[in-house]
């Protein structure tokens, strides 16, 4: 039960910490420099940050892989869409962790690799965000809570806000549309899917809880069946 | 000789700007690790009933008989678990006694099979 709750806060803390250094990454690219954040420390928290997201995210992982109400094997936390539970949403939570193990390991290697190699690989990071919180949409159906969905869309409004900061400074061209409709699309998306899946009833058998599980759910309690 | 001055007062600069780094990382590091401490806290108290014991599990089907947990919806997540361990207690004295109880009716007769027999009743 420890480790259930312990999966759910690391997954949250982690979304936040993700975002934090998304926004942070969003606004280095700028070389934006505040009065008490120069560029030296923003730059230096961005990578601190994106470790202390690894770490969360491996704690989230481990205490999801040794919880026993799912079985869940740890193979599915490097192999996407290799569980019964939830395939689909925790496959989408693999492939976000993928890529944060990609980009840590190869900027861990940066003075090995070409600029180039990093680079595209790093902007492939920037997928990673919006992967993992459709994962924890999807996933945890806790998200109906209030006080989570105003946490998931101020993650959302934060990022928005950093792309569309950083898209004001850039010229206006093709490109700047195409991001902009990509962020708008995505966004208005992510609202769709949130109304029409997790918010509605019968979303945990929807989204692929096993059967047994279910059942387990519904025998251990009458609201925990959205684990 | 003058001493390098600029170069100390960069290095100086630098340590305090990494110093800032180092503090600010600490901070929010500590931070998540409280914040993951109070939304453990927060979803025990928001989504209760998740205590799960296998041994319950396997005696749910006895406790099912009498009252199906299930089909009961409404009822609160701590009788939930008060009836989880029940049925547990339940699971323990069949296993300690080898024997299942008598059933109290009568089964039900098993669909036949065979194809119903018509009689023409004459030749």
């Amino acid at each position: 039960m420890v480790l259930w709750y312990a999966t759910r806060a690391t997954g949250v803390v982690a979304l936040v910490l993700m975002t934090a250094t998304v926004v942070l990454g969003v606004a280095g690219t700028a070389r934006f420099a505040a009065p008490g954040l120069p560029r030296v420390v923003s730059a230096g928290l961005h990578r601190n940050l994106s470790l202390l997201v690894v770490g969360f995210v491996s704690l989230h992982v481990l205490t999801t892989v040794a919880d026993s109400f799912t079985s869940i094997g740890l193979s599915s936390a490097f192999i996407p869409f290799n569980s019964d539970y939830r395939r689909l949403w925790l496959g989408l939570g693999t492939i976000a962790f993928d890529l944060l193990l990609a980009v840590t390991l190869t900027s861990l290697l940066r003075d090995r690799l070409s600029l180039r190699a990093w680079r595209a690989v790093h902007w492939v990071a920037y997928a990673c965000w919006p992967i993992a919180l459709w994962h924890g949409l999807g996933t945890g159906t806790d998200s109906k809570l209030s006080w989570l969905l105003a946490l998931d869309a101020l993650c959302v409004a934060a990022v928005a806000a950093a792309v569309c900061w950083r898209l004001s400074l850039s010229p206006a061209g093709p490109g700047r549309a195409v991001v902009l409709a990509g962020m708008a699309l995505l966004t208005a998306a992510t609202v769709i899917f949130v109304f029409a899946g997790p918010l509605q009833p019968g979303w945990s058998r929807r989204a692929g809880t096993p059967p047994p599980t279910f059942s387990r759910a519904a025998s251990a309690g009458p609201r925990s069946e959205g684990r | 000789m003058p001493e390098p001055r600029p170069h100390h007062a960069a290095l100086a600069e630098r340590n305090r700007l990494l110093t800032q780094t180092r503090t600010l990382t600490f901070g929010i590091a500590g931070g998540a690790a409280l914040a993951s401490l109070a939304l453990g806290t927060a979803f025990a108290h928001a989504l209760p009933g998740h205590s799960y014991h296998p041994s319950a599990a396997k005696a749910a089907p006895v406790a099912a008989r009498s009252s199906s947990p299930a089909a009961q919806p409404a009822r609160h997540a701590r009788s939930g678990r008060r009836r989880a361990a029940r049925a547990g207690r339940a699971h323990e004295h069949v296993r300690r006694h080898h024997a299942i109880a008598p059933p109290t009716h009568a089964p039900a007769p098993a669909p036949s099979s065979s194809p119903p027999q018509v009689t023409s009743g004459g030749t």
